[in-house]
């Protein structure tokens, strides 16, 4: 069987005999096949290859610990720092991350609600702070009952543990479960 | 409520910005990723570098990421792309890293066993880099003739007859061997 040979002695073809094992194919003449001692030899030899590489796909394979990390801390940028506090011994910043994360929270809150993905779309120097949204919210309750709800429990929640004000809060309702 | 977010929806706020959607992708696809190169490199430590630079990769090509096929798929074809320029690179080949052959500590796992996967493994990484691709695309992560043509960016018509030759050359390659 090497590698430039494609025909046995016996005329049959081992694309299509190595097709036969690893795809499941029909034989193209099954009567010969029984018979033929080149074929069965054939067959025999790629059957037990099939067999090695099937038991390596099923090989379980560990995923290096670190690597979820590794992917995470390089493409953490510096966060944008937002400006919520101004008074005379000093200004009080908050990551813009931390503002996402309280609003991400805030989010899931609300009934109906099963994900929830925040951005901050815009920042003003006067510490006002926009939102994008974005939900995956539970099939019947009314969706803009759901989204009012959504920027009601934002804007609580990031007033009170944050101090920014909100300029906008825009939702997108990407999916219903 | 727990509710799965579908890859749609965390590409869409990945794409937004949002890093905890992009990680929640990048713990559904790694065991996939990582997969794919250390079966096409033979190496951990080169596979964990391929799947790294892979998700870095996607992360900055999200806008260019269009949906037209599945993210999985995108992944697919960016990890396997990354592998077979690593092999490009390589001036030798590839030192069979040992530990690729997966859980050999287990004790249930017979010493025949063993030799039998590393064997297969082995031959493998003796092949001819479209064919090794070809071959864990289809045996290993079980992807269909078209996903291999758009991973591998080949006409679909020429995924067969190629499949056919790479699954000769393992055959010969490790029947030769053993």
């Amino acid at each position: 069987m090497n590698g430039e040979r494609t025909r046995l002695a016996c005329g049959a073809d081992l694309h299509e005999l190595a097709g036969q094992v690893f795809e499941g194919a029909a034989p193209a003449d099954a009567a010969h096949q029984r018979s033929c001692p080149h074929c069965q030899a054939a067959l025999r030899r790629i059957r037990a290859v099939a067999d090695d590489v099937q038991g390596l796909a099923t090989e379980p394979v560990a995923v290096p610990p670190g690597l979820l990390r590794s992917v995470i801390s390089r493409l953490r940028s510096v966060p944008a720092l937002v400006t919520v506090d101004v008074r005379t011994r000093g200004a009080t910043m908050v990551a813009d991350d931390v503002i996402a994360e309280v609003s991400k929270r805030a989010a899931l809150s609300v009934e109906d609600v099963g994900y929830a993905a925040v951005v901050t779309s815009e920042q003003t120097p006067t510490g006002m702070v926009g939102l994008r949204v974005r939900l995956v919210v539970a099939y019947g309750p009314a969706l803009h009952a759901v989204a009012d709800g959504v920027r009601t429990a934002i804007a609580q929640d990031v007033a009170a543990l944050t101090g920014a004000t909100l300029r906008s809060v825009d939702v997108t309702i990407d999916d219903l479960a | 409520m727990v509710i799965e977010a579908s890859d749609a929806v965390l590409v869409a706020a990945a794409r937004d910005g949002d890093l905890g959607a992009f990680e929640s992708l990048v713990r559904r696809h790694q065991a996939a990723v990582y997969r794919v190169a250390l079966r096409m490199l033979g190496s951990e430590a080169d596979a964990e570098d391929v799947a790294q630079e892979t998700f870095v990769q996607a992360w900055r090509s999200l806008a260019r990421f269009r949906g037209h096929s599945a993210f999985g798929t995108w992944l697919y074809r960016i990890v396997t792309n990354r592998a077979l320029n690593t092999l490009a690179a390589r001036r030798e080949t590839a030192s069979l890293d040992h530990d690729a052959i997966g859980a050999l500590d287990d004790p249930n796992e017979t010493l025949e066993r063993r030799e039998r996967l590393r064997a297969v493994t082995e031959g493998l990484l003796m092949l001819a880099s479209e064919q090794r691709a070809l071959l864990v695309l289809r045996e290993l992560e079980g992807m269909t003739y078209a996903q291999i043509a758009e991973v591998l960016a080949i006409p679909p018509s020429a995924v067969k007859g190629r499949m056919h030759r790479a699954r000769l050359a393992l055959v010969t390659t490790v029947g030769g061997r053993s």
